[in-house]
């Protein structure tokens, strides 16, 4: 029998007043994803030639229209964060749900049923984790040209390998738990065996890796983006803006500097989150999981 | 040891292949390559020519098996750019690259380490608390965007160090400390929070009772066993290290490998991208051996499994 | 890994380039002249590749047999001295007498036949096949004369002649094309000292050189700097004397200071939006009113005012250059008018515009992104709403090889500074041509064989009038290539096709 975590895990962890920021921080974020055109002031693809690079409102030379400055096709720098959000975010948590999908599908098989699958999808994991990740997401890239699909396909694809392996190191220290061993003697079929008996217990390091996880992702869409291999313009991404406002360091520090922030930010938000999940769960668990 | 070793040797293998066979096959895909290297006015003839000289035009069957034979004998095939063996290519760079790696790896080493033992002595004061959002922020932080403010920051406007290429150590200074800021994140928090274990086992408070004097005690007894976990968290980074080496070289125009391999890349210089990419995996299957063998030699209930 | 001595010297040089410039200290800062410009060369044989960056190198090294000056705006001679015209397919040409190769090898008719041959063989110059197609052969008339004879009549020989780098024949028997790719031996007032990959290529002076001495250096050293941010910046701390390619916000910004120069080269680079009015894209873009009426809807000299600060030239209706012959000075573009432009497109039936795809590269040609995103913008105003599709460089060169560059893309591209290549793009069976004109065709051919460089140009410009006439594209403007030099440097001439040649180049000492 399994008590119900999900409630007592959000009391506790709530009682942290990191954990509390971190969720603001990314309830806001998901916010701008879902409905930007509601917390955008203005449209950020509408361009201005004659107000470029226009510093933030507060500044010598700022325009109360753009609280946050302009960039340098003169479109509004804070709409055209807002959007990034959803950009951004979106890839990342899709590609954290295709990775885990697919990593804890193989890793329950293999740390349950072990054998020859356990055997296969571990070097099948060792082989894509050898290969140097950012590498391999720019050679697909290039292969299948940029687009925000492609994107998630491939960041889900790199990221399954290390949700398997942890999968499959709890479900290996699970598996000879007295309660399962009852349950398999009662004469329960594999997959309830699985579902309903091994899968609550290995949900703790899965919740806290996926936090972790969606940091790394966020990451690597940043630095897509910000090669040129990620979503394409004129549609805004956070790590496109930094690389537009390379060529104007000297005239607008803003541009580069703030969807830069918006990003750390973000990234900040989701390893606090997991640091207070995995103190809130289990404090002994892998220091090492980022 | 031996037997442990050679097995891990052997199993390192078939991962190698699969590295190899997986690239073979993605970076035919992205396209031809003859588009990127003669110019849009080139005759047909002229161009199918070309890509006749480098088997382009024959099915990939037939270029998998020949390229495989000739990898088995460690050829990598010439580069369809310059003309030169790709492994050759590659070695050039590793220098580099190398130096890169090895200045990022020292730097956040020599930082990170007593700066996590600093804060678990520290634990629970300011200085601690300071440690915690130093490494907190060096994680978020994107390591290109560091990079461009950098440059922005110390070659722009203050002038002191040269904005890329690489001649003298004021080079490395920008590329290597950039890169740094995330090992040292890690090496800071896992660092202090393995000292924190290690300092409150038994054996410490023996060291203490006999009187030994406490940076003894910290540097020597503790730091040696809180040393392992580092050791293994910096080979698991290894990946990171090489993804993070490519990004920088393409920010500070270093003349490194991962350089070569965006250029190859975009160029859809087959040979090269598959030989940087074999060798990058190499690289990260030797680094992981390495520590997987200082674990056993450290640890000795490992080596017996 | 196959791994040779040379693979193992090579491995251990690449560890020790941190020392500082160890071998470098012969040749003070003070005489040597540090070039930054985006890439690496793949080759140092001039002929290996089209790409400005490799040639500007090799050209140091070897010499072609007439130079272009962009300072006289002449073809001057070179390696040879003359060329005379038999007939319409034969062509002597004069050789300068007493020059050496920096191996001892002579300079002469033997040397140049064997050039010219490999310059023609398609095979090991892939890249040149264009430029070489109306060469039949070369034989030697004496030591110091050769005879060029051509399948047809072509106008183009004196440009293809400034093309063809001379060679050394014993040497490249010897190291073959790869081989003298990495270590070329030539006449030029230069040799390779190291190259060190992706880092920087030293040339030292040639002490033996036939012609005039360079003005204060010694040494040359190329550094390849793909942003072009650093090659700004290194120009400003001193740690380039010579910055190419410099981008519109840094050449403003370089433009204040005391110490450099900025000098503006108007590019062979046209850019323009092609509109494919072929049977096989069909769609609104067929009708000529809505070619024209995207002509009035973009506001050309916003997007040069506004994107590129002035430094681009506007295109008067036609895509021959100011400087060219050809040139039709009575023409002009066709004016900003959104009011026209929705009569147009009402007139052709779509009084609420359409919906039709525009495709750009992106980080190809300087701000080819930004003035995509604005054309699509003005497009808009006037209700044609184009999805942009950004291309990867490959991706937008395959696509223009095989005419899927439709219905609507940008395009720059700098062929040959002739007309003939110039127009020829827009010939009906062009690999890429998006127009298909009988008349087109026609002027195109007759003026391909006229070897009259007046009737020549009368063609041209009578051509230039019917495709005004037709529209089959947007112009938008021609590029302007901004480089920056330390003031100490002078007599600097960078030609529109990116050429960075060195002769007449003045460095004057330290102040």
């Amino acid at each position: 029998m399994t008590t119900c975590p999900t409630r007592s895990l959000l009391s506790r962890v709530l009682r942290r007043w990191t954990a509390r920021l971190s969720l603001l921080v990314l309830t806001l974020g998901v916010l701008c994803a879902a409905a930007p055109d509601l917390i955008a002031p203005l449209d950020p693809y509408e361009q201005d030639l004659f107000k470029r690079l226009l510093p933030p409102r507060w500044s010598e030379g700022g325009d109360p229209m753009h609280l946050f400055g302009t960039d340098h096709l003169g479109r509004d720098l804070l709409s055209r964060i807002v959007h990034g959000a959803r950009i951004t975010l979106s890839v990342a948590i899709f590609a954290v749900l295709g990775a885990g999908l697919v990593g804890i599908t193989a890793g329950l098989a293999a740390g349950y049923f072990g054998g020859l699958f356990d055997s296969l999808a571990m070097r099948l994991a060792d082989v894509q984790l050898a290969f140097p990740v950012v590498l391999l997401v720019i050679v697909v890239a290039a292969v299948v040209g940029p687009s925000t699909l492609n994107l998630v396909v491939i960041l889900a694809l790199s990221g399954w390998p290390r949700f398997a392996r942890i999968v499959r190191g709890s479900v290996l220290t699970v598996r000879e738990l007295d309660y399962v061993e009852a349950g398999r003697a009662a004469g329960s079929g594999h997959l309830k065996l699985i579902l309903l008996h091994i899968l609550p217990n290995v949900a703790s390091p899965i919740i806290v890796y996926a936090s972790f996880e969606l940091a790394r992702m966020i990451l690597l869409e940043a630095t897509m983006s910000f090669l040129g291999l990620g979503v394409q313009p004129p549609t805004p991404t956070w790590g496109g803006m930094i690389n537009d406002g390379r060529g104007y360091l000297h005239l607008s520090l803003t541009v580069s500097l703030l969807p830069g922030a918006a990003i750390a930010l973000t990234i900040l938000a989701c390893n606090l989150l997991g640091d207070d999940l995995r103190d809130a769960l289990d404090p002994r668990m892998d220091v090492d999981m980022r | 040891m031996i037997p442990f070793l050679v097995r891990r040797l052997i199993g390192a293998v078939p991962v190698l292949f699969g590295v190899a066979v997986a690239t073979f096959f993605l970076v035919r895909l992205s396209g031809d390559p003859t588009d990127m290297i003669l110019p849009p006015t080139t005759p047909e003839d002229v161009r199918l020519e070309f890509r006749a000289r480098y088997g382009l035009d024959r099915p990939l069957w037939e270029q998998f098996f020949f390229w495989l034979g000739h990898l088995l004998r460690g050829d990598f095939g010439d580069s369809i750019r310059f003309g030169q063996p790709a492994g050759e290519l590659v070695w050039e760079r590793a220098g580099a690259t190398l130096e890169l790696a090895l200045a990022t790896l020292v730097i956040a080493l020599a930082v990170g380490v007593p700066a996590g033992v600093a804060a678990a002595r520290a634990r629970g004061t300011v200085g601690d608390a300071i440690l915690r959002v130093m490494t907190l922020l060096g994680q978020a932080v994107p390591s290109f965007y560091l990079g461009v403010v950098g440059i922005a920051v110390f070659a722009i406007w203050l002038r002191w160090l040269p904005s890329g290429g690489r001649d003298g150590i004021e080079n490395l200074v920008l590329p290597a400390t950039t890169l740094a800021v995330y090992f040292f994140a890690i090496v800071a928090r896992v660092t202090r929070s393995c000292m924190l274990d290690v300092l409150n086992q038994d054996y410490i408070r023996t060291a203490r009772a006999k009187g030994l004097p406490e940076s003894a005690v910290v540097w020597v007894h503790a730091l040696r066993n809180a040393l392992l976990p580092v050791i293994t968290v910096v080979g698991l980074q290894t990946g990171f290290l090489l993804g993070g080496v490519v990004v920088t070289e393409t920010v500070f125009s270093w003349p490194g490998v991962g350089r070569l391999a965006i250029q190859a890349i975009y160029a859809r210089d087959f040979p090269v991208v598959q030989a940087v990419v074999v060798i990058f995996a190499a690289c990260f299957v030797a680094v992981n051996l390495i520590v997987d063998v200082l674990y056993a030699l450290l640890d000795p209930r490992i080596r017996l499994r | 890994m196959r791994i040779t001595r040379r693979t193992a010297l090579t491995a251990v040089a690449g560890l020790t380039a941190l020392p500082l410039d160890a071998r470098g200290q012969s040749v003070p800062r003070a005489r040597t002249l540090i070039i930054a410009q985006t890439f690496d060369p793949s080759t140092l044989w001039a002929n290996g590749t089209t790409a400005s960056d490799n040639v500007n190198v090799g050209a140091c090294i070897n010499e072609s047999l007439f130079y272009v000056n962009a300072a006289t705006n002449r073809t001057e001679p070179l390696l040879a001295t003359e060329l005379v015209q038999e007939n319409d397919t034969r062509w002597l040409i004069k050789l300068r007498p007493d020059v050496k190769f920096t191996n001892g090898e002579a300079m002469d008719s033997d040397a140049v036949v064997h050039s010219i041959r490999i310059f023609a063989d398609s095979r090991l110059t892939p890249a040149y096949a264009s430029y070489a197609a109306p060469v039949e052969g070369a034989e030697k008339v004496d030591a110091l004369t050769i005879r060029l004879v051509t399948k047809y009549p072509s106008p183009t020989v004196l440009l293809m002649l400034s093309q063809i780098y001379v060679i050394p024949p014993r040497y490249w028997a010897d190291v073959g094309v790869n081989g003298f790719g990495q270590r070329p031996i030539g006449t030029g007032p230069f040799r390779l000292t190291e190259w060190q990959r992706d880092n920087r290529v030293v040339l030292d002076r040639n002490p033996d050189y036939w012609g005039p001495r360079p003005d204060g250096f010694d040494r040359v050293v190329w550094r390849p700097v793909p942003d072009e941010n650093a090659r700004a910046a290194g120009l400003e701390t001193g740690e380039f004397d010579i910055a190419a390619s410099l981008s519109v916000p840094a050449a403003q910004r370089l433009e204040r200071a005391r110490n450099l120069k900025i000098l503006e080269s108007p590019s062979y680079r046209v850019f323009h939006l092609t509109l494919s009015s072929l049977s096989i894209h069909p769609g609104p873009i067929q009708d000529r009113r809505v070619r024209l009426a995207m002509n009035h809807a973009i506001d050309k000299q916003a997007i040069i005012r506004n994107l590129f600060a002035g430094k681009a030239r506007a295109l008067n209706g036609q895509v021959l250059r100011r400087e060219q012959q050809g040139f039709d000075p009575s023409l002009q573009d066709y004016v900003f008018d959104l009011a026209r432009a929705r009569a147009l497109l009402a007139e052709a039936g779509f009084p609420n515009g359409f919906e039709t795809v525009l495709k750009t590269p992106s980080g190809r040609f300087p701000q080819d992104r930004e003035v995509a995103e604005a054309c699509v913008g003005m497009l808009a105003r006037v209700g044609i709403r184009c999805r942009l599709e950004t291309l990867e460089s490959g991706e937008y060169l395959r696509q223009l090889r095989t005419r899927e560059l439709a219905p609507v893309a940008l395009i720059g591209l700098a062929p040959p500074d002739d007309p003939d290549f110039q127009v020829g793009q827009y010939r009906s069976d062009w690999r890429y041509s998006y127009v298909q004109s009988a008349e087109f065709d026609r002027l195109i051919d007759v003026a391909r064989r006229e070897m009259n460089p007046e009737a020549r140009a009368g063609y041209y410009r009578e051509l230039m009038r019917a495709m005004h006439a037709e529209v089959p594209l947007v112009w938008l403007y021609q590029g302007v290539d901004l480089h920056g030099t330390a003031a100490r440097v002078s007599g600097f001439a960078p030609r529109g096709d990116g050429r960075l040649p060195l002769y007449g180049v003045k460095m004057a000492a330290r102040t």
